[in-house]
């Protein structure tokens, strides 16, 4: 068998495991997924009273519900949590069990948001279809290619919040507030990425630069992407792919320096 | 009463003499929150930058309503949060035994024996967005309204307290209820905007089934749209009924208590 088979067959069966964790926690994986609906259906509540029966830069109700109804999908498909486990696994000295196994620690990251993923996916997609189909004032006017560039983003963004959200986890090899900074960087995106609003509701040229940061790439690009509002004008589109692909780019190798220097500084509590 | 007042008063020594040990938790803990609240500032910027009023309330009453929401998310972080999930803790393993076995009300020491001192600086800090928005709006509140926001921010702390208490009660009867305190928090949320902003049944919802309009939106009002007295008197006996609940409750789920092990 090459390396490369080998690696794959690991991934299978890790995900096989992760699987049959989160299916244990299946109540408790649900709640988390209601929960975090909460916060963007506020924003829409928001948005809906402010533009009343009119509309505001070309968005009206129905573009609102559409507009957070994608951030909802995309939320739950690329939002990362890694931080609370890295934080707790660090400092409770678990870690090292971890560190001890054939297997770089980030693989049994990836595999788990990879497994919360798909459970999420198999079961808003399936909602969101039955919905639009019921409802057709809630299906987005997407097509072949829209969906398309709209699950490229999607995985370009995962890797984004992913690799930002273990940086800030392994924090916790020099500060026990790990997650307490982590929760400073969410607001900000929840700010800047267009969860609480669409770009073209903040005042003008103001956020074209979040563009640039893993904010609105991670977020508002894809969602526009679904409702087709980024087709008039392809080069933000190459922009919004070129900013992900440089972020994962750079995050990557910032990782692989912080990992090595975080090793260095890692004392085991408790052995 | 004052045996309990006492206690309380103990409890809170307690709770900062340990926490004097970590003083630069505190700047730390000053930071976040400043900057959390600074960021909640900007949102509601952002909002209305396209509007002149959200749900009838405009800018500076937004503020103020943020300033309560902070003092409230506060008090449940500083008093609530960290008992309650002793409390699961406890149950789970048993060692709510010892608590019984103390010569003090168990309800009461469950709920207050660990706060986390810091975080008094977000209540401290919420209430100091609630002048500023006061003294933004120029029109100084009359000593009625003052009272009344007094009265009305009482009752949504015992609301609050009320509601967590029941749903942490229920520990004793279901083992994992930690999960309730993050549903909680995230419907809690809604309680950062009027309750004006809902529609519909969603609004009645956030009124008198899962009450944040009392909670947040109402002692907001009493220092803006101005309350009545009916107002006053459903919070107040609404805020004793569910404490008094919680009391039923308790002694409820004490009966079905039998400790984890033998």
């Amino acid at each position: 068998m090459n390396r490369l088979t080998l690696f794959l067959n690991k991934y299978a069966r890790l995900f096989q495991v992760e699987w049959s964790v989160m299916l244990a926690y299946r109540s408790e994986s649900l709640i988390w997924m209601v929960g975090a609906f909460v916060q963007p259906l506020i924003s829409l509540a928001v948005w809906l009273t402010i533009s009343g029966t009119g509309s505001i830069n070309g968005y009206g109700a129905r573009e609102y519900i559409l507009y957070f109804l994608g951030v909802l999908l995309v939320e739950r498909l690329t939002r990362s949590w890694d931080v609370w486990e890295l934080d707790q696994d660090i400092r409770e000295g678990t870690f090292s069990a971890k560190l001890l196994r054939p297997f770089h620690p980030i693989h049994w990251s990836v595999t788990q948001n990879l497994v919360y993923k798909s459970f999420f996916a198999l079961l808003m997609v399936p909602a969101w279809l039955v919905l639009g189909w019921l409802f057709p004032v809630l299906s987005p006017a997407a097509n072949l290619s829209s969906v398309l560039l709209f699950t490229l983003a999607i995985i370009g963004s995962s890797a984004v919040r992913f690799l930002t959200g273990y940086m800030f986890g392994l924090l916790a090899f020099w500060t026990n507030r790990a997650i307490s900074i982590f929760l400073i960087y969410e607001m900000a995106h929840l700010l800047l990425s267009g969860r609480i609003a669409p770009l073209s509701m903040y005042p003008d040229g103001w956020l074209e630069w979040s563009l640039w940061l893993p904010f609105y790439a991670t977020v508002g690009f894809p969602v526009e992407l679904l409702s087709g509002r980024l087709s008039d004008n392809p080069q933000w589109i190459v922009l919004g792919f070129c900013s992900q692909i440089v972020w994962i780019a750079m995050l990557g190798l910032a990782l692989r320096l912080q990992w090595r220097a975080g090793l260095k500084k890692y004392g085991a509590v408790g052995g | 009463m004052r045996q309990t007042l006492r206690l309380l008063r103990e409890f809170l020594r307690a709770c900062f003499v340990e926490e004097v040990e970590y003083r630069l938790n505190f700047i730390g803990h000053l930071l976040t929150t400043g900057l959390q609240l600074a960021l909640a500032v900007f949102m509601a910027n952002i909002f209305f930058f396209r509007a002149d009023s959200v749900g009838g309330w405009s800018f500076y009453e937004v503020l103020l309503l943020l300033g309560v929401f902070n003092a409230i998310h506060g008090f449940i972080e500083m008093v609530l949060q960290p008992n309650m999930s002793r409390l699961v803790q406890h149950i789970r393993k048993g060692t709510l035994d010892y608590v019984l076995l103390k010569p003090v009300d168990s309800q009461l020491f469950v709920s207050f024996r660990h706060m986390v001192f810091w975080k008094i600086a977000d209540i401290v800090l919420g209430l100091g967005l609630v002048v500023f928005a006061l003294v933004q709006m120029g029109a100084w509140p009359t000593w009625q309204a003052i009272v009344s926001f007094f009265v009305l921010f009482s009752a949504a702390l015992c609301l609050v307290y009320a509601i967590w208490m029941m749903l942490m009660t229920l520990s004793f009867w279901a083992v994992k209820v930690d999960n309730l305190s993050y549903l909680f928090m995230s419907f809690f949320d809604t309680a950062r905007f009027p309750v004006s902003v809902y529609k519909g049944f969603l609004r009645l919802a956030l009124m008198y089934l899962f009450p944040v309009g009392l909670i947040t939106t109402l002692p907001a009002s009493a220092l803006t749209k101005g309350v009545s007295v009916w107002q006053l008197l459903v919070a107040g006996v609404l805020a004793l009924a569910f404490v008094a609940l919680t009391r039923l409750l308790w002694r409820l789920a004490l009966r079905s208590y039998t400790s984890a092990s033998s």
